[in-house]
């Protein structure tokens, strides 16, 4: 079974092998311009002159068209999410509607850029350990967000903000809460900010922009000015996993179980579990 | 010892000043036509200049979209000021924090124009966007200027792609990077 695991592991993903191998043996001994056999660390051959490492570009390219995919991507997401701000129908079946159009934009950028995501979704790279630590620090940094924005919203709004309240009339409020709350951005906001919008990123410049562009997007992108204060260091830190383990299944679990804990402490205030 | 590991005996590379193998007619290190006609070398250090002078144009660009940051900072920390003390605490305390944003990007420009820019960018569009639809006509406000802002903010975020490009292409060809900040 293991190596069965292993083979089809091998078979979706020469790239990424490729990239986290020894980078001495990707490089050819000989150049590959002119056939010259080259010493260990050349930057240049040196009989033809060709550079080895970096690509020489002469024209600057366009840095907006290298980025399309994300910039499409965010100010379409925008548009709908103003769209559906602008609109005073607060009704549940608005918000279904909402979500279900932005998963679908979501998957379309996915399948156009598929490439991103080869490897991404493969079990072996998750650590249940790894795992275990990933989901308490969701769970205490929803703790602490909590406590954070409670005094805040106290303070500044002296009004206490409830996310749930809108399914408060459905027939099951729990259940419907956790699918549009935590599961639906759970798997779509993950796909879109840690898959295709930071590759994209990570393409034309590098992963240190790539985590910094889409942690920030991703805080903007909730459309809250105070929010920003804990969207976006939450939106690093799962840029940093994106990074880190070169997989999206840290980033969706420790999403959900964020989502979760702080859904969960709001019923808990609300009063719904009594 | 590996065959690879033999290092090169000979002359000094007149660019780098790396040792260069008398069989080889580029220098390994810079790719310096060494054994080149002085036509051949002289394109070479044009080559370094020219991407120079790019670099120059670029971080220049960067310095101007950095004003814009600074002005951006100013402004909102102006607005938030009056809007504390005319008893609109809230309008207030979003303009103070638009402000520390601003200031944040001015800071993070220095070390990664790269990833500050379009952060810069984006959020300048995403807050006129956000203000139309409380208030339509609020786009059209001073509309000179804001156009003036995103195309410093646009030049800055291609200046600053064009400056990583080449930092890195001249740190190839073990030139000093220019003009870096």
């Amino acid at each position: 079974m293991k190596s069965c695991r292993n083979l089809t592991q091998s078979l979706l993903e020469p790239n990424d092998q490729l990239l986290e191998g020894d980078e001495q043996l990707a490089q050819p001994i000989a150049c590959p311009s002119c056939g010259n056999s080259l010493y260990a660390g050349a930057s240049f051959c040196g009989n033809c002159g060709k550079g080895l490492s970096v690509t020489e570009s002469t024209e600057s390219s366009n840095i907006f068209q290298q980025l399309s995919t994300t910039l499409i991507f965010y100010f379409l997401l925008l548009a709908l999410l103003l769209v559906y701000k602008l609109s005073s129908d607060d009704s549940v079946e608005l918000l279904w509607f909402m979500d279900g159009l932005v998963s679908l934009v979501t998957i379309f950028f996915a399948i156009a850029t598929r490439r991103y995501f080869i490897g991404k979704f493969s079990f072996h790279k998750v650590r249940p350990a790894t795992m275990a630590l990933v989901i308490l620090g969701a769970i205490g940094a929803a703790i602490a967000v909590d406590f954070v924005a409670g005094l805040l919203n106290a303070g500044l709004f002296e009004e206490d903000v409830y996310e749930t309240l809108i399914f408060q009339d459905t027939a099951y409020p729990v259940m419907f809460a956790i699918l549009s709350i935590c599961i639906q951005p759970a798997i779509f906001e993950e796909i879109a900010f840690r898959g295709f919008v930071f590759s994209n990123i990570a393409d034309v410049s590098n992963d240190r922009s790539a985590i910094y562009i889409s942690g920030f997007l991703f805080g903007i992108m909730h459309l809250s000015v105070v929010g920003l204060f804990w969207l976006v260091p939450l939106g690093l830190a799962a840029g940093w996993l994106r990074y880190r383990y070169n997989t999206l299944w840290y980033g969706m679990f420790a999403h959900f179980t964020y989502n979760l804990t702080i859904i969960m402490l709001e019923f808990y205030r609300l009063g719904q579990f009594e | 010892m590996d065959l690879n590991q033999i290092t090169p005996t000979g002359t000094r590379c007149l660019n780098c000043g790396a040792t260069v193998s008398e069989t080889d007619k580029f220098c390994t290190k810079c790719g310096f036509p060494v054994k080149g006609t002085e036509e051949e070398q002289g394109a070479y250090r044009y080559k370094i200049e020219h991407r120079k002078k790019l670099l120059k144009d670029a971080n220049q660009k960067i310095r101007r979209a950095r004003t814009t940051l600074y002005i951006m900072a100013g402004l909102c920390f102006l607005a938030g000021l009056f809007f504390s003390f005319s008893d609109n605490i809230l309008d207030g305390v979003v303009y103070l924090i638009l402000a520390l944003f601003y200031l944040i990007m001015v800071a993070w420009s220095n070390r990664q124009p790269f990833a500050a820019m379009p952060t810069s960018l984006i959020v300048f569009i995403t807050i006129q966007l956000l203000s139309a639809i409380v208030d339509p006509v609020y786009l059209f406000k001073g509309i000179i200027i804001k156009v003036v802002i995103v195309i410093a903010f646009v030049r800055g975020v291609q200046s600053a792609k064009d400056a990583q490009r080449l930092n890195e292409e001249l740190s190839q060809f073990n030139a000093k990077p220019f003009g870096a900040e």
